[in-house]
């Protein structure tokens, strides 16, 4: 008996449009992951890596198919868990490939906010949000608007805000290139 | 963490300068609001002043503010002797515009029954009430006279001996208050020249009949002034203002005033009610009309200077969206954005209008009634504009945050 399942879809379908506009940019995708694992999708662009990381990311359902993250049902056809969002906030992190700080907070308060959703206190959250950046060295940054940091120091920033809820999941699509060749390994 | 303070810090020099701009904007509305209550006090300072209990003016007429009244002087004794009345005066009041330092200077005259009346009772900043019968004069402070100063009018020169402070016409001119012997005196100044052809005429015409031929006393007082021709009244008056005895039955003299055929009599409530409806009606109306305006004006622009705050603010949204962030974190921080604009703006329209207003041609008064209720109002204007942007933000999808 292996690791628990961290992730596992089945049938995954995703259809855009409609009648002769209609686009397949999924279709029957399925895939398991355990805990643990890190799973890297290839492909060429276009091939729907994109899409499959929005489905499974709760950001854009897909059309059909079943998600289940951390061994909780989260999408079954036309069924969804009720409140996507916060599910999203509790156990999934997300990096990009462009950084997605908000502009009007600092590199702590980006990864504090995180925190503060799921109900933690604020002292708690802003302790984890340190700790974090420490980790990734960019501690002495902590208290520097988005603006006011590098490419590769707000990719570490937003790999901190990724982490700051202990996700079951990381979906992280192409997220070092921001990153030199040490930070990104 | 509040997002909403931390985004206006981020933005804080647009923000400044929004709120400053909506500022100004409700000062323009409190100021609209305190014009139309200042037109209302100046409308109604002399009829509080005087304090009457009854009007008493020419028949059929609404004077002696909206229309012109003309009494004859008489009426003052026939009614002091009324039963219940404990003080009848006259009181003559018109408005004159003269040249004076070579500008055209605008005043109310009104006249106080001297000797009884010498204007102790009005509200004095500088200067002593009237110590003599003639060529005295208490001026308002808006007029811009000194005291000492002398001020030509008609054939006569009267000095300034008091500044009032406050005390304005129903048309918004500063009142000078002269006794009314003088009031009369500028209000019926003739050139020398026509009281000269006057005099003649009227020489001429007794002249003409059998009683000037037989009666040479005739033909000399028909040259001399008219107050030796006992035929020929004084100067009118405007009103006779009349004040009750405590305990009288105002009903009974009511009663015994309104049987005179020559004199119409409103009691001091009508009066106030005949100013407002009457000599400031249009001008409420318009003012009334403007601060509605205004007021709905306001409520547009806050509502698309949120809506645009918002615009600026969509890829953040999505992305709190995408994070997780529910719904009232959302709205929470697009309402408390306009309710904190809506408070500074509110607060930056006050201090403004108190550095501002008192440099107005007119009194603006502004009441605690007034402003608590402006406040109400930019409330629900801050609650409704952010309307607006939350709409907007709710349209967002948490994808739109990775384009």
């Amino acid at each position: 008996m292996g690791k628990p399942l961290a992730l596992e879809t089945s049938g995954l379908t995703k259809v855009y449009g409609h009648g002769h506009t209609e686009v397949v940019a999924l279709r029957d995708a399925g895939m398991r992951a355990r805990r643990g694992e890190i799973v890297a999708l290839l492909g060429p662009s276009g091939a729907g890596k994109s899409t499959f990381l929005m489905c499974v990311g709760l950001i854009n359902p897909p059309t059909r198919g079943r998600v289940a993250i951390g061994g909780v049902p989260v999408l079954d056809g036309s069924r969804a868990l009720s409140d996507l969002r916060r599910f999203r906030c509790e156990h999934i992190g997300f990096v990009f490939q462009k950084s997605n700080l908000i502009p009007f907070l600092n590199a702590v308060e980006n990864i504090q906010i995180v925190g503060e959703l799921i109900g933690r206190p604020a002292s708690l959250a802003r302790r984890r949000a340190m700790e974090l950046l420490d980790a990734l060295g960019v501690g002495a940054r902590a208290h520097n608007m988005p603006t006011q940091l590098s490419g590769g120091e707000q990719q570490r920033v937003t790999v901190a805000r990724a982490l700051a809820n202990q996700p079951s999941l990381i979906l992280a699509d192409e997220p070092t290139a921001a990153l030199d060749g040490t930070r990104g390994r | 963490m509040n997002l909403a303070v931390r985004d206006i810090r981020h933005s804080l020099g647009r923000f400044v300068l929004t709120t400053i701009g909506v500022g100004m904007l409700l000062m323009i509305v409190m100021g609209m609001g305190g014009i139309y209550r200042g037109l209302v006090d100046d409308a109604l300072v002399v009829t509080r002043g005087v304090g009457a209990d009854l009007w008493i003016v020419q028949r059929d007429t609404r004077g002696p503010f909206a229309e012109v009244s003309r009494l004859p002087r008489s009426v003052v004794d026939r009614v002091a002797a009324v039963p219940g009345v404990t003080d009848a005066r006259e009181f003559v009041f018109h408005t004159i515009q003269r040249e004076h330092r070579g500008q055209p200077l605008r005043m109310g005259v009104l006249g106080l029954g001297w000797p009884t009346d010498k204007g102790e009772g009005l509200p004095l900043i500088a200067g002593r009430p009237l110590a003599q019968n003639h060529f005295e004069v208490i001026a308002d402070a808006t007029l811009g006279l000194g005291l000492g100063e002398r001020l030509r009018l008609g054939k006569e020169t009267y000095t300034v001996v008091g500044l009032t402070s406050g005390m304005v016409s129903s048309g918004g001119d500063g009142l000078a208050c002269f006794t009314s012997r003088d009031a009369q005196a500028i209000q019926f100044n003739e050139p020398g020249e026509s009281v000269r052809l006057e005099r003649e005429a009227r020489r001429a015409r007794a002249g003409a009949i059998d009683f000037g031929r037989t009666q040479p006393g005739v033909l000399e007082r028909a040259s001399g002034p008219s107050r030796g021709l006992a035929a020929l009244p004084g100067p009118a008056i405007s009103a006779v203002i009349v004040r009750l005895a405590p305990g009288a039955d105002a009903d009974a003299v009511l009663r015994s005033l309104h049987g005179w055929s020559d004199v119409t009599v409103y009691s001091g409530v009508q009066q106030e009610d005949l100013l407002l409806k009457g000599s400031v009606d249009r001008a409420r109306r318009q003012l009334l009309l403007f601060r509605a305006l205004l007021t709905l004006i306001s409520a547009v622009i806050m509502a698309l200077i949120i809506y645009t705050l918002t615009l600026d603010k969509l890829h953040p949204i999505a992305l709190l969206k995408l994070i997780g962030a529910p719904n009232r974190v959302i709205v929470g921080l697009i309402m408390q954005q306009s309710l904190i604009m809506g408070v500074l703006a509110f607060g930056v329209g006050w201090l403004l209008g108190q550095r501002l207003f008192p440099m107005f041609p007119r009194r603006v008064i502004l009441t605690g009634d007034d402003l608590l209720r402006l406040a109400g109002i930019v409330l629900a204007i801050s609650i409704f504009a952010s309307l607006l942007g939350i709409w907007k933000a709710m349209r967002v999808a948490p994808n739109e945050a990775i384009g």
